[in-house]
């Protein structure tokens, strides 16, 4: 399945490169499913990220308990701790219906995106990053 | 200027910390809002039944990720 790298906003007041008028990353639409209730969230394919975080309060929009979850204790560039609560969710990748553990976490809100990351992701789908063509190749690994 | 889907720079950078919900085939936000439940409900409202939810954070800047992370209970 392909997908394409999309463009976002930069900040003019805090852009070194000033040819650079937008931010193309890798950022795909993935599908919640659940009778009337379903949605789309984007989320950023990033393999630095360990494991897979979504916002909190979208878990609470899947009728999830978040902090009933397996907790964890990661950190970004910052340093500073950060907390998620792991939970067992399905979503759809492109139509393929996907089920891994992800991380929701009330520290995110300052965030953009969900992050798919290594575990639950990376693990699941050999994944193709073009960025010269904006363009993400994903293939399910078979198991 | 007809702007691609796939291109959010222009519809976005309007929105500052805000929940937002777009239209999937559009890519246009229908609603703004402090949560994803509230911009889901306004989507649904208008007619959008599957929205897409994004967070417009404060300011676009620039990513930096790459977490690592200390588990506490193993996965």
């Amino acid at each position: 399945m392909d997908f394409k790298y999309r463009k976002f906003p930069v900040d003019p007041n805090n852009n070194p490169f000033t040819s650079k008028k937008h931010a193309l990353r890798p950022v795909i639409q993935i599908t919640f499913e659940n009778g009337q209730n379903s949605f789309g969230y984007f989320v950023l394919i990033d393999s630095g990220a360990d494991y897979c975080i979504f916002h909190a309060k979208i878990g609470e929009l899947l009728g999830l308990d978040i902090k009933q979850g397996k907790p964890l204790t990661f950190y970004g560039t910052s340093g500073e701790p950060q907390k998620a609560y792991f939970h067992g969710i399905t979503f759809k990748v492109g139509g393929n219906e996907h089920t891994c553990e992800v991380g929701f976490s009330y520290d995110m809100e300052k965030l953009a995106y969900g992050i798919l990351g290594q575990h639950g992701f990376f693990n699941k789908w050999v994944v193709k990053f073009e960025y010269s063509k904006e363009n993400i190749e994903l293939k399910e690994i078979r198991r | 200027m007809k702007t691609k889907s796939s291109d959010l720079s222009e519809v976005l950078k309007k929105y500052s910390n805000k929940w937002l919900a777009l239209d999937e085939s559009t890519k246009k936000v229908v609603s703004s809002g402090q949560s994803p439940k509230e911009v889901l409900d306004d989507a649904r409202k208008k007619g959008v039944e599957h929205p897409v939810l994004t967070k417009a954070p404060k300011d676009y800047g620039t990513y930096i990720l790459s977490w690592t992370s200390s588990i506490e209970n193993s996965l």
